[in-house]
């Protein structure tokens, strides 16, 4: 069942997860500014804004006085006030690099069916593999080489930071023996966030993906927060709905080019 | 066995209570920063203090910035048995903070029922404003507190607010039909964290603060979370060990006035 609880996960994850070694967050009434490991790790969610002009000009005072930038906006059906992405527009956020105007809230609190047995998944235990999955996600993402460097360049602190945080997992599938896919699962009070979900162009159609989220079930349940949500990219939704997901709510995506 | 989260929740519980109107929390890996909607010490408070001996003075004057932005200029400290580093209170002291009246806490936690109420005390929420004005009243009168002359549309304010959100509600408990006794329940993913614990001192030794603890386990088990948590002083913390809770974390408490201009 989709609790309230639940729905407001989904449209606003960020509000909701554990704060992370090299995370800092700004809770408001009017908004969450969550600020990752990198100056590009940016995102504003649970927008409920009153002087949208002045309320933007100060989250993006924060975001530049922290040193980072281009922040992701998620607007959600719950978004305030109505009009605010034409306003944001406006005020000169564009459609984001990653090319995601758009995601899909998903949720499913049941047992999604399992992988193929042929699929081994095994969580990021070591830097090796934790690299391994990284450059994994960027080919299969086709990420900018300007953000890869970025990654690279960072990845040791990252690594260190994960290993002090025991709510966020990462986990590789291996085809046949081999790397195929990645995800990492962000472990919340109210269930498990998926996060990731990369799968090598020549593993695609083998089970990993779904072979990926179910491990991220099994750990959920074993935590005492059996809820798996997502905010799925159009490519993922379809094997989503397969897995048992619903759609809970509809995110347009807006980044601040500042 | 007491999970981290819970653990957590005992120890810094404004770092997981749920946000209301005019409520702000900032969390980064060296403190949690939540205010409330006033300038007071009590509605100011900086918590889950992971420090290190290079970063305390520059914590405080970042504390202290990020608070005179926002036109206040006093807060609480709460150094719990996790923070670091283990000599934090002393640091702190020695900037100039000053123990509270009442600065050592024990973060309590109840996982199993407590035991009935005494016959003849009604525990339950409050039914509608004006019960929820009185309890006020109880709790205003019973701490001490200095008499604010809009404290009543406030308080009306605050009832309706706690009707809308959902975050969490008042108890009273009534003796003869009168209210004596008021107590909150905040309502958290990992349990339900009690506040506000007051009873009317010529009312006090009749149960009313035992029949308060167990309308409120009765709440935290019907919405699925039977745990309640709770910081609790040295009047409260004899009653609540008799009733079943356990001391999981020691809170030392000091509060710090500052001055509405930054160090030259």
């Amino acid at each position: 069942m989709i609790t309230p609880e639940l729905r407001d996960f989904v449209e606003n994850p960020d509000a909701h997860t554990v704060l992370a070694p090299g995370f800092q967050r700004f809770l408001a009434e009017r908004y969450c500014l969550l600020m990752g490991p990198t100056p590009q790790f940016t995102s504003v969610q649970r927008l409920r804004l009153r002087d949208v002009e002045a309320d933007v000009a100060e989250i993006r005072a924060l975001v530049a006085e922290h040193g980072h930038s281009e922040a992701i906006w998620w607007l959600g059906p719950s978004s305030e006030p109505a009009g605010l992405y034409e306003q944001l527009v406006a005020l000169g956020a564009e459609q984001p690099e990653d090319r995601v105007p758009a995601l899909a809230g998903m949720a499913t609190t049941e047992p999604p069916d399992p992988g193929p047995p042929e699929v081994e998944v095994r969580p990021v235990t070591t830097f090796e593999e934790f690299e391994q999955s990284t450059e994994l996600s960027y080919e299969a993402f086709e990420t900018p080489e300007r953000l890869r460097e970025i990654g690279r360049r960072l990845r040791p602190e990252r690594w260190r930071q994960l290993q002090e945080t025991p709510t966020v997992v990462g986990y590789l599938a291996f085809v046949g023996g081999e790397p195929a896919a990645q995800a990492a699962g962000v472990f919340a009070p109210l269930g498990c966030l998926l996060a990731g979900g990369a799968t090598l162009p020549w593993a695609r159609g083998r089970g990993a993906y779904r072979a990926l989220v179910r491990a991220r079930w099994a750990e959920a349940a074993r935590r005492g927060t059996p809820a798996l949500v997502v905010n799925a990219a159009p490519s993922s939704e379809p094997i989503l709905r397969r897995l048992g997901f619903e759609e809970v709510c509809r995110h347009r995506r807006l980044q601040d080019p500042a | 066995m007491i999970s981290p989260e819970l653990l957590s929740l005992a120890e810094n519980a404004n770092t997981h209570g749920p946000l209301g109107p005019g409520h702000e929390r900032i969390e980064n890996e060296r403190f949690v920063l939540w205010m409330g909607p006033r300038d007071h010490p009590a509605y100011n408070v900086a918590q889950r203090l992971r420090l290190t001996p290079g970063s305390v003075d520059a914590t405080i004057e970042e504390v202290h910035a990020l608070l005179r932005e926002r036109g206040r200029f006093a807060c609480t400290w709460e150094v719990g048995s996790s923070a670091t580093p283990p000599d934090l209170v002393e640091r702190l002291r020695a900037h100039g903070l000053a123990d509270d009246d009442d600065p050592d806490v024990a973060a309590m936690v109840l996982t199993a029922p407590p035991p009935p109420p005494p016959p003849g005390v009604e525990a339950r929420p409050v039914r509608d404003v004006d019960e929820y004005i009185a309890a006020k009243h109880v709790a205003e009168a019973a701490f001490g507190m200095p008499s604010d002359p809009d404290r009543v549309e406030w308080w009306r304010t605050g009832f309706e607010e706690q009707q809308a959100l959902g975050h969490g509600r008042t108890f009273v408990a009534l003796l003869d039909g009168r209210i004596v006794a008021h107590g909150t329940s905040s309502y958290t993913e990992h349990g339900v964290t009690l506040n506000g614990g007051a009873t009317t001192p010529e009312m006090r030794g009749r149960g009313a603060y035992r029949a308060l603890v167990s309308a409120r386990w009765d709440d935290a088990v019907a919405r699925g979370t039977p745990v309640l948590v709770t910081q609790a002083g040295a009047m409260s913390k004899p009653i609540l060990e008799r009733l079943g809770f356990v001391e999981v974390a020691r809170i030392w408490i000091l509060v710090d006035h500052f001055t509405s201009a930054p160090p030259a």
